[in-house]
């Protein structure tokens, strides 16, 4: 089956989202004062509401390069495209995935896979920020990533810690790009290899007394310079220093020494192992949104090996997550998220590689919203195009927001006083997967 | 009205990017006690009369001024010019000579230039980096520019116009070939938000859904000045030039609603009249044909064309625009605000001081130095921050301007700003520059070198990469991170500045036995005021407290006023 545009992807800058009157939306708004961030936070405030009951928090884990769904959660053995690998039952009856995921295969009853992404654009570089933003049209804007997107869309934390952590190989930073039109303060805190930024660290000399007493002083001059003055700019200044300390009192989310022997071995020493491990501990401790990045699974050549060799690193610390956020009643607060850029094309090349397929392929979903032991759509027998619902990154937005509490119908972000819908209005959410 | 100290500091950090020395600041206040009388801190109302102190400047007053007829003024150098038949609705009513000479003075300084650099820089740029124009070539040439005192609407021409065959002015293709990668939508967009005051992103794919103002038309008019533009690399010399194609008619537009009805247009200026593209035989386009690897240079150049229109004194968008942008840059917020989002449903808060201001940058000939004078000595600018006894500051909106607004000190001025309040800045002006720096915040972020920067270029570099926004942001409002403060707690390189070394502050302090008089050298240096009796009181405990480790303490007592957000902001 092959799609036309059109029926594919219908979008065009629909009159129907600019419908929204600023006028409308500035009085709505009225009497709020302009905040931390500008209009864009005096959304919160409506959202309060909706948000009353549990903090959601998410977990996305981000193949990046792209995970071969015929490796993985759609395996067509004994196909044309099959590859070599086997399909195993899993602890749903009916649904088999590959036979590289055995421990994702027992807890296949929790989680929800959508075997019907059918997204754009088939280039890494451009790819992937386009999923990552949610595809949104041109609006002569950045879209904020997800991560952004959700911190700023839900309330902020009590917990004080920094709300979009990003675990990743290579080098970290506060990586302000993420949030686009949002700014900076909506970035990721991104840890290079698991580590924290260097300034957590208090220099040698400042012992905590020091550090308490320094602070005390500077606490008391703003205290008076905040007299007779707007509170605004000092209040945000005051909390950037309380989020600062927040994360150096919490150093010990950094401290390997203090991880189990027994979940070292069970997540594994690869980097996505002990990422995974280092996500379950900040999920623990309360932050928003944490992805975790893998790098490397763009298999253009031996793409076999490489997956025999990949998706083991996946399959144990992803089951082990899933059983420790379970155990500790997680699974009901953070929803999670697997996924890659696009998936790899059924068609085997001349390399034994599969290349870059964005016209049918697959993720997993799990915890907060997600039904449990579902799987969503299908592709035709060969696993080339999506034979039922096609669904695109638009659609999975949708998801995630309900997932988080978010009601992408009901909010719209405001830049510079032009409201702008949080994602594409023409895809609803995945009702299939939503519990 | 701000008192001396408030206005002192302000007004430092507005024209020359940093807080004074206490060296500066003390000479300046005892001019101020001096002229009348001792101790005088408030408004002296017997105060020497300056024809030009604040005419027409009355932000949140009556503005109720009247055209008066002969409005014509001369164009002079320096910003020292009176136009004495220009209405005066608010005139300052303290007016001080001492503020005003100061003024002069920063006006006239070097320091002066590089703020503007500085600020123009970021405000041009958006801390979007390339490599055809280098960075140091680009600052340098604004810099001279606004030492020369430049009129605005020469270089926004030669920043359009990029032409490189003058070396002089080859450096301004920055803004379109690094800023824009010379991509005609990019610099469509940001020639309509920088120097029209609007926003026309929407417009480019159909008229703009809640601004009745902005039509796709506009969009594609400016548009049609700009699409002949492309990034060309001449082979022998691997030099890049922004060259112009033959105009080949009008450009064909389309809403994405309707997009069986096409439109066409030739290169339109909002609301002016549309040009006609003339049309050549083949072989005749080109008053210079290609030749040695260059481009043809086509008779007919739109580009080239913007570049004069855009900027003519008729042109009432840029000028309005313009102005809007410096009255930003000294006051924290446009007259018209966003400031890309000037139309009719969005008026300035006070249309008729932005009227007069137009007409006067137009008339001076686009002296920005006498822009810039004519806000700094006015009533708006030189009111205090702090809201009377009995004010609620929440119900003084931001825009009615009678509290003087919090503004953030940009990454630069931040920079400068702790170097000079620790002493450090002569020893880091002083070291030496390497050809090529090896520095990068990200090695440096991720710890892959340890040493701080030690010259002036690495430290400006570090300060932009933590307190700058990211590229393509504009710096507009106060964001502060947790990336800032962890900085200001843990950085080195700044603890490093708090220890006693070679007449730094902290050396100075400590030599210093009297409490008192350690409190106000360090108030002064940092905060650019005196300590009042509670903090000279507070200073003296916490030294006595921590009398064992008396060295420690002042650098402690120093990085609590480095870190207050009294020195954060510009109040």
């Amino acid at each position: 089956m092959v799609h036309t545009e059109t029926e594919k992807r219908p979008y065009e800058c629909r009159s129907s989202e600019h419908g929204f009157s600023r006028r409308k939306l500035l009085g709505m708004l009225g009497g709020a004062t302009a905040g931390l961030t500008g209009l864009g936070s005096l959304l919160r405030p409506s959202l309060a509401a909706e948000m009353k009951a549990k903090e959601r928090q998410v977990l996305l884990i981000w193949l990046d390069g792209g995970i071969s769904q015929l490796e993985s959660w759609d395996p067509k053995p004994g196909t044309e495209y099959g590859g070599p690998f086997r399909a195993i039952p899993t602890s749903v009856p009916g649904v088999q995935i590959s036979e590289l995921m055995p421990h994702t295969a027992k807890r296949m009853h929790q989680l929800a896979v959508v075997r019907s992404m059918c997204t754009q654009d088939e280039n890494h570089s451009t790819g992937v920020p386009r999923i990552l933003r949610g595809d949104p049209k041109n609006r002569g804007v950045d879209y904020p990533y997800l991560g952004s997107a959700v911190t700023h869309l839900t309330p902020e934390s009590r917990n004080g810690l920094p709300p979009y952590i990003w675990i990743k190989p290579g080098s970290g930073g506060f990586i302000y790009q993420h949030a686009g039109f949002l700014g900076a303060k909506y970035g990721a805190l991104a840890l290079g290899d698991g580590k924290p930024p260097i300034h957590i660290h208090r220099p040698g000399k400042i012992t905590e007394e020091v550090d308490e007493a320094r602070n005390a002083l500077r606490l008391k001059a703003n205290a008076r310079f905040r007299q007779g003055r707007r509170p605004s700019e000092v209040d945000a200044y005051e909390y950037s220093y309380q989020t600062a300390q927040q994360l150096m009192r919490r150093k010990d989310l950094f401290d390997d020494s203090q991880l189990a022997a027994r979940d070292v071995e069970r997540y594994g020493t690869h980097p996505l192992g002990r990422h995974l491990l280092q996500a379950r501990r900040l999920l623990e401790a309360g932050v928003r949104f944490v992805q975790v990045t893998s790098y490397h699974w763009d298999t253009h050549g031996d793409n076999f090996n490489m997956h025999l060799d990949l998706v083991p690193q996946i399959d144990r610390p992803f089951a082990a997550i899933l059983d420790d956020l379970n155990d500790r009643g997680l699974l009901d607060h953070v929803l999670v998220v697997l996924m890659s850029e696009f998936g790899r094309t059924p068609k085997i090349n001349q390399r034994i590689g599969r290349d870059h397929w964005p016209e049918a392929w697959s993720l997993a979903l799990a915890g907060a919203g997600i039904k449990r032991g579902v799987v969503v759509g299908k592709t035709n027998r060969e696993g080339t195009w999506v034979d039922s619902t096609p669904y695109d990154v638009g659609h999975l937005f949708h998801t995630v927001f309900r997932c988080v509490g978010v009601d992408p119908t009901k909010t719209e972000y405001v830049n510079n006083e032009q409201p702008l819908p949080v994602v594409r209005d023409d895809c609803p959410p995945i009702q299939e997967v939503l519990a | 009205m701000a008192s001396d100290e408030e206005f002192l500091r302000r007004v430092y950090l507005d024209l020359t990017g940093s807080i004074p020395t206490p060296a500066e600041a003390r000479a300046f206040l005892a001019e101020c006690a001096g002229e009348r009388g001792a101790g005088g801190r408030g408004p002296a109302a017997g105060g020497r009369g300056s024809a030009a102190m604040g005419q027409g400047l009355g932000a949140g007053g009556q503005g109720s001024g009247k055209s008066t007829k002969g409005a014509g003024t001369k164009r002079q150098e320096g910003g020292a010019a009176r136009h004495t038949a220009l209405p005066r609705p608010n005139r300052n009513p303290y007016p001080y000579p001492s503020r005003e000479r100061l003024i002069s003075r920063l006006l006239a300084s070097p320091d002066y230039a590089r703020r503007l650099e500085q600020a123009m820089s970021v405000a041009l740029m958006e801390r979007r980096t390339g490599d055809v124009v280098p960075t140091a070539e680009w600052n340098r040439y604004l810099r001279d520019s606004f030492a020369a005192n430049k009129p605005w609407d020469q270089l926004v021409r030669e920043i359009v116009a990029a032409d490189t065959t003058d070396p002089r002015v080859r450096p301004a293709l920055r803004f379109f070939a690094d800023g824009r990668q010379g991509d005609p939508h990019r610099m469509t967009q940001d020639v309509a938000r920088l120097f029209l005051g609007m926003n026309l992103g929407c417009a480019q794919c159909h008229d703009h859904p809640t601004v009745t103002d902005y039509k796709q038309a506009h969009y594609f008019g400016l548009y049609a000045y700009l699409g002949q533009s492309k990034l060309h690399k001449v082979a022998k010399t691997n030099e890049t030039l922004l060259v112009e194609a033959a105009p080949t008619g009008k450009v064909e537009f389309a809403s994405v609603f309707t997009p069986d009805t096409k439109h066409a247009t030739g290169p339109r200026l909002l609301g002016g009249m549309e040009l006609t593209v003339p049309t050549f035989p083949k072989g005749q386009e080109f008053e210079q044909p290609p030749h040695d690897g260059l481009p043809g240079v086509p008779k007919f150049r739109a580009r080239q064309i913007l570049a004069s229109d855009l900027t003519a004194t008729a042109s009432r968008a840029f000028v309005r625009t313009s102005v809007n942008r410096f009255w930003f840059l000294m006051m924290g917020r446009g007259l018209v605000h966003p400031l890309d989002m000037d139309h009719s449903g969005n008026p300035p808060s006070h249309p008729e001081l932005l009227d007069l201001l137009t007409r006067e940058f137009a008339t001076s000939g686009f002296d920005v130095k006498r822009l810039l004078r004519e806000i700094a000595v006015s009533e708006t600018y030189q009111r205090s921050s702090r809201a009377p006894a009995g004010i609620d500051v929440a119900k003084v909106p931001p825009q009615s301007y009678r509290l003087g607004l919090l503004k953030p000190l940009s990454a630069e001025q931040l920079a400068w700003s702790v170097m000079q309040a620790t002493g450090t800045l002569p020893e880091v002006m002083k070291a030496g520059v390497p050809e090529k720096s090896r520095f990068t915040y990200k090695d440096y972020s991720n710890d892959l070198r340890a040493e701080p920067p030690a010259n002036l270029p690495d430290t400006l570099e570090l300060f932009a990469a933590v307190f700058g926004n990211p590229p393509g942001e504009p710096e507009v409002e106060f964001q502060p991170s947790m990336a800032h403060s962890l900085f200001l707690m843990n950085e080195k390189l700044v603890l490093r500045w708090l220890e006693p070394r070679n007449g730094n502050l902290a050396d100075r302090l400590q030599k210093l036995a009297d409490p008192a008089a350690l409190a106000e050298e360090l108030y002064l240096s940092v905060l650019t005021r005196r300590p009042t009796a509670e903090e000279s009181a507070e200073v003296r405990a916490y030294l006595e407290k921590h009398a064992q480790r008396r060295s420690q303490a002042i650098g402690e007592l120093a990085w609590a006023l480095l870190a207050s957000a009294e020195f954060r902001l510009n109040h």
